[in-house]
This record gives C-alpha cells, sequence and structure tokens, in this order.
C-alpha cells in the first residue's frame, strides 16, 4: 500500500512538474521577440498605456486610423491595457486627454501631438507628476523636449526632402512648382513643408509659386489644384503634395483639365509627396506620377509607436529618437515594394 | 383627489395626471437650479461614473474636471444673455482664436497684462460690431456671426501668420498653474464671472430687460425698453468672454496658434440649450448653463476614463444629450407643446 501511494506520489510530482515546465515554456514564448532577454518591471498584462491621438474623428485619415488599429490590435494580442482619446485636432482638448490620461494612472503617456508648442504644457505636467511620455508621429517643440522620454515616428523634414529632390532631379532642376502642405501648426506638416521651402532656396532654378493648406485631404488636394489650374494653367511644372492622398487629389485636377484643354495634355506635371498611400503608389505603376515619394508604413509605424510604449512602461532603456525607416519610391522601382494598404 | 377618484379615472385622464404629477416634481426639483435639465444629468454622469471608475472622484480629477469646463463653460456663459434675448453669436470660436493670437503676438512689444487688455478690447469690439450690425441693420444674427466667424477666423491668419506662436513671458501659465485646493486660477475667474452674468441677468434692469426681449421684442419695445441698446451690450459682453476664452487658452497651452477655438461655438451652443435657454429666447440662466458646461465635461472625461472606444465616444455624447434635450421636453411640457 505504501509503495502504491510512494508510486502515484511520484507519478503525481512529475506531472507537476511537467506542467510547470510547459507553462513556463508557453509563458517565455508569450514574451515576444523585441522584449526576449530583457528584465521586465511588471508583466505584460499588467502594463497601462495611455495615448493620446491628436484625431482620428476630427481631422483624421487613413493613416491615423491604420496606425491607431495597429497599436490596438498588438495591445490585446499582448494583453496590455490601452487607453486612448481622440483630440479631434483640438490643442486645449489634447492638453485635457493628457490630464484623463494621468488621472488614471497609466503607466506611460504616448501623445501623438496636434500642436508642437501647445502640447508642451500637458507634457511638462505629466512629466513633472512622474510619468513617462513617449511622442508618436509628430516631433513636439523644443521647449517641450526635455519633458520626454522618447519619439518614435518618421523624420518628417528628411523624408520630405528626399521626395522633393527627386521630383527636382527629374525636372531638371529648373521650373515652377506649387504646394498643397497640410495642416498649420502641426509639425509633420510643417517640417515637410520647410523641406519644401530650404530645396527651393537650395535651386535657384526652382520657383515655388504658392503653397495652400490641403489638410492631409485627397478632396482638398484636388480643389486647391483646380484653383492652382485657373490661377496658373500650363505655368506648373510640378507639385507637392503633403502626402499620396494630397497628391492623388491634385493628379485627379490635372487628368480633369487636360481632357477639358485647360492644361495642355502635353505638358509634363511632376508630383511628389513624403508618403505615399495605394491610390498614388497605382499612378506610380501606371506611368501617371513622374517624380517621386517615399514609404511610410502606418502599420509599420504603430509597432514601432507600441513597442516602444511598452518598453518604457516596463524601465528598460530606449533611444532618444526612434525614426521610422523611409524609402524612396518612384516609378522605376515601385514593383520592389507592395502596394500601401492605406 | 382621493385615491378612489383617481382609481376611477379613464387610463388615459390618469397617464395625463401622473405625467402633470412627474411634471410638477421635475420642475420643482429644478426651480432651485434654474429649471435646467442639465443639473439632473450632471448628478446622474457623477454618480454613474464615480461608481464604475475609480478614478472619477480622485483630487486629481476632480481638479482637471474643474478645468476642463472653464473653456467651453466661460464661452457659453458669455453666450446666455445673447440667446436670452433671442439672438445667436457663432463668432465666439473665431474671437476666442483671435484674442489669443493678437495677445502673444503683442505682448513682447506692449507687456504682458497690456496685451491680456488688447484682447479683451479686441472681442469687445467685435461683440459690438456683431451687435450693431444685426440692430441698425435689421439683419438676422446667425447670418452676421456666421459672416463674421469666417471672417475673424481668416483675419487672424492673415494678421498673425500660419504657425503657432509663444509668447516671450510666460506669466500667464503661472498664474493658471497656481492652486487653491481644487481650484486653479482659471477656474476662480470663471466661477467670478459666472456669478457676475449671473447677478446681471437677475438683478439689473439690463438683465430684466433682456428676458423681456427675449420673450415679446414688439412688447418690450412698446413698453419703451430700448431694445437695440440692451442687445448690443449682449453682444460686447460675449465678444469680451469669447477674448477672455483666449486669453485662458494661451495661459493653458502657452502658445497661440490661428486655429484655436475651430469649433468651440458648437459645443457652446449645446451648453447653453442644455442648460435650459430656450432657442427663441426669453427664458434661461447662467446657472443652467454653467451645469450644461459642467455635464458636458463630465461626460467626455467619464467616458474616456471607462476605456470607451474613440469612435463610440461622440455618439455616446450626442446620444446622452438627445435623451436628455427630449426626456426634459416631454416631462417638462408634454409632447407636442408649442412651447
Amino acid at each position: 500500500m505504501k509503495r502504491e501511494l510512494s508510486r502515484i506520489a511520484k507519478v503525481f510530482s512529475a506531472a507537476i512538474a511537467a506542467t510547470l515546465l510547459i507553462a513556463s515554456a508557453a509563458k517565455a514564448e508569450d514574451v515576444p521577440d523585441w522584449l526576449q532577454g530583457q528584465k521586465l518591471a511588471k508583466p505584460l498584462n499588467q502594463v497601462h498605456i495611455g495615448f493620446s491621438i491628436r484625431g482620428l474623428l476630427g481631422g483624421g485619415d487613413l493613416y491615423t486610423a491604420q496606425y491607431v488599429n495597429k497599436v490596438k490590435e498588438l495591445a490585446e494580442k499582448y494583453g496590455v491595457a490601452l487607453t486612448s482619446i481622440d483630440a479631434q485636432d483640438d490643442p486645449a482638448k489634447q492638453n485635457q486627454d493628457v490630464a484623463n490620461l494621468m488621472a488614471q494612472g497609466v503607466d506611460v503617456v504616448c501623445v501623438w501631438a496636434t500642436n508642437a508648442k501647445a502640447i508642451v504644457p500637458a507634457l511638462k505636467k505629466a512629466h513633472e507628476g512622474g510619468f513617462k511620455v513617449v511622442t508618436f508621429n509628430a516631433v513636439v517643440d523644443e521647449a517641450g523636449q526635455k519633458y520626454v522620454d522618447a519619439y518614435v515616428g518618421p523624420d518628417d523634414y528628411n523624408q520630405s526632402k528626399l521626395a522633393t529632390q527627386q521630383m527636382i532631379d527629374a525636372m531638371g532642376g529648373k521650373g515652377n512648382i506649387v504646394m498643397i502642405r497640410a495642416q498649420l501648426g502641426f509639425s509633420p506638416s510643417d517640417l515637410r513643408a520647410q523641406a519644401v521651402f530650404d530645396l527651393v532656396k537650395a535651386n535657384p532654378g526652382i520657383t515655388l509659386l504658392d503653397t495652400q493648406e490641403g489638410r492631409w485631404s485627397q478632396v482638398m488636394g484636388q480643389q486647391i489644384m483646380e484653383n492652382f489650374i485657373t490661377r496658373f494653367g500650363n505655368k506648373i511644372d510640378g507639385v507637392v503634395g503633403a502626402d499620396g492622398y494630397t497628391s492623388t487629389g491634385a493628379y485627379l485636377a490635372v487628368d480633369a483639365a487636360r481632357k477639358s484643354g485647360k492644361l495642355d495634355p502635353n505638358h509634363i506635371i511632376y508630383f511628389s509627396d513624403a508618403n505615399v498611400v495605394s491610390t498614388s503608389y497605382d499612378l506610380m505603376k501606371e506611368g501617371k506620377f513622374p517624380g517621386g515619394s517615399v514609404i511610410q508604413d502606418p502599420s509599420r509605424e504603430g509597432e514601432l509607436a507600441f513597442q516602444t510604449a511598452v518598453k518604457v512602461a516596463e524601465g528598460i532603456e530606449v533611444p532618444k529618437q526612434t525614426f521610422l525607416p523611409t524609402p524612396i519610391i518612384n516609378q522605376g522601382n515601385f514593383a520592389q515594394y507592395k502596394r500601401p494598404t492605406n | 383627489m382621493s385615491a378612489g377618484a383617481a382609481e376611477s379615472m379613464e387610463p388615459g385622464r390618469q397617464s395625463t395626471a401622473t405625467r402633470g404629477a412627474a411634471r410638477r416634481t421635475f420642475r420643482g426639483t429644478l426651480g432651485f437650479f434654474g429649471q435646467s435639465p442639465a443639473w439632473p444629468l450632471l448628478i446622474l454622469l457623477v454618480a454613474f461614473f464615480t461608481l464604475t471608475s475609480p478614478h472619477f472622484l480622485t483630487w486629481f480629477n476632480v481638479s482637471n474636471l474643474l478645468t476642463q469646463a472653464v473653456i467651453i463653460g466661460m464661452l457659453a456663459v458669455g453666450l446666455t444673455p445673447v440667446f436670452i434675448s433671442g439672438a445667436v453669436d457663432l463668432s465666439v470660436g473665431s474671437v476666442a482664436g483671435f484674442a489669443a493670437c493678437l495677445l502673444v503676438t503683442v505682448q513682447p512689444h506692449i507687456g504682458l497684462y497690456p496685451a491680456c487688455l488688447a484682447a479683451l478690447l479686441a472681442g469687445l469690439s467685435i461683440g459690438l460690431f456683431n451687435g450693431l450690425v444685426v440692430e441698425i441693420f435689421g439683419l438676422n444674427s446667425i447670418i452676421v456671426t456666421l459672416a463674421m466667424m469666417l471672417g475673424v477666423r481668416s483675419l487672424t491668419f492673415l494678421l498673425f501668420g500660419s504657425k503657432t506662436i509663444s509668447p516671450t513671458d510666460y506669466a500667464l501659465s503661472d498664474l493658471v498653474g497656481l492652486k487653491l485646493g481644487l481650484f486653479t486660477f482659471d477656474v476662480v475667474v470663471f466661477i467670478a464671472v459666472s456669478l457676475v452674468v449671473a447677478a446681471m441677468l437677475r438683478s439689473t434692469v439690463h438683465g430684466i430687460n433682456t428676458y423681456a426681449i427675449g420673450g415679446n421684442r414688439r412688447a418690450a419695445q412698446d413698453a419703451g425698453v430700448r431694445v437695440s441698446r440692451h442687445i448690443v451690450l449682449n453682444f460686447a459682453i460675449c465678444g469680451t468672454l469669447a477674448a477672455l476664452v483666449g486669453v485662458t487658452l494661451v495661459a493653458q497651452l502657452g502658445a497661440a496658434a490661428p486655429v484655436f477655438g475651430q469649433g468651440y461655438e458648437l459645443l457652446a451652443i449645446i451648453a447653453v440649450v442644455l442648460g435650459g435657454t430656450k432657442l427663441a429666447g426669453g427664458s434661461g440662466t447662467v446657472v443652467g448653463t454653467v451645469a450644461a458646461a459642467g455635464a458636458l465635461t463630465v461626460l467626455q472625461n467619464g467616458v474616456n476614463l471607462l476605456n470607451v472606444d474613440v469612435r463610440y465616444v461622440t455618439i455616446i455624447v450626442g446620444v446622452v444629450l438627445v435623451l436628455t434635450l427630449t426626456l426634459d421636453r416631454l416631462l417638462s411640457r408634454g409632447p407636442g407643446s408649442s412651447e
């Protein structure tokens, strides 16, 4: 009887040991690659990320939507609590949103700022309240940099410079261009526009005829381009859009003007913007987009942002700035890249 | 009426009597609070979020809530006398943006407090202009102030450029950073302004005439009330408070941009209407408006604390507002009432 009991006990112990081993192996698998080997301050399912989005409903676009969806998807996948609040492109509301995130005692306050300067008091408050602060996508004003633990997003100035330089090269360094910038006071837009201004200065053969605000919108891009065509007609040799949506709108206006005889169909108009989207990719594929753009993938950016936020929440050291890789794309090399989903 | 008599009533009459009793109770409850559906809504929301979120009724969050109510609350308080007198001002958001940019632009040249005064004077002037155009030309205030909303916004872009500007003196930001218990300086200013406007409406000749004009303009005129003077004054107060919102924005955000205040007029109008002020004029209170601004702030803050998906937040806010106003109409006036 004793022997039997001892055998049962041994079998039982072995079963428990095996279960524990399997469980620990499974737990190790639960830790994603990008956290492997790192010392975590707490289990992932106890991490709480607060995310203030600049404008998902207000002036939001597909890029923002896909970015936010990716962050949400990853939070669900790893069991990370995520509180996201939409600032609806209102700087005052965004300041309040940051305070609301702080009230919930999140581990890290992540901010996709709608205004680089106006967000500074909120960042200061969060920093002084002992919160870790990560800024996403949009660089904040220099006065606020000291309150930021990490930035993850594109290098808007350089990617705009890369894209516009492609267009200027294609134009042979001379001609008249118009710019449909995005949203005034929003740092990605301002940085992209500044790169264009600097390139115009550096290239005396290029004249910037006018700049208008298109708010990342295809419809507004088209309307503004129609107005540009009315004013300048065939004098326009190139169009700089804020992004692929704006450029697509501008292309549609050019196409319609050519068909209606307002523009000379043989006159080449070049295009550039600082991130390609599905429709501008299709134009490149059809040979209708002379010039070029860069690739800025919202899902990849959302993924990098999520990873950085989790690392900061876990007390892992991260670089002060993590830039999203943004390779150039044009009619010559588009086939190397997948069609964007946004 | 005896219980037996009540029992013997026809079902239709019984339900009318019940509804009448509910109406009287509702009105009685609201009497103290200025007959505003915003008070019960505010109390319900506070109770609901206190029960559902451990973060809601904390010192930190209540202080946040008070600060968050200031911007829309101040605009709405300024709009209340205009609405009571039967007019509308859609330019308040643009005036706030203009005042903010003006303050930050002139501050390095004339100093901070003169710059604040200049911003308030600008708001006062725009308000006066609105009122004078409405009264002298007899134009609809919606059209006049809609034009001003667009015109002032464009003027702001033209005069101050398309960029965010920072003041060189941050004393205003330091001032709103000061705290007296739960109250920051801007909250104290908001409470003071609300009390002044409430007292003006309740106890001054101008206030009483404002209600009279909104109730029946012709009758007020026949009774010797100088209608235009009162309406212009209300627009001037409204413009000044909109400019004060601009000053507050600069203090809270440490910057100004031409886009500041965009869309605020709609939120402020919602607060005024939810606060019990009739769109047709003649009735309304500042107390109700303040409660409505509070309810809107609590609702927004609460759904954020409950981590409601951002795509549903505005739907929830809209549904709650429509339900509140519908319930108010059914209980206090009855469906189909012409009131």
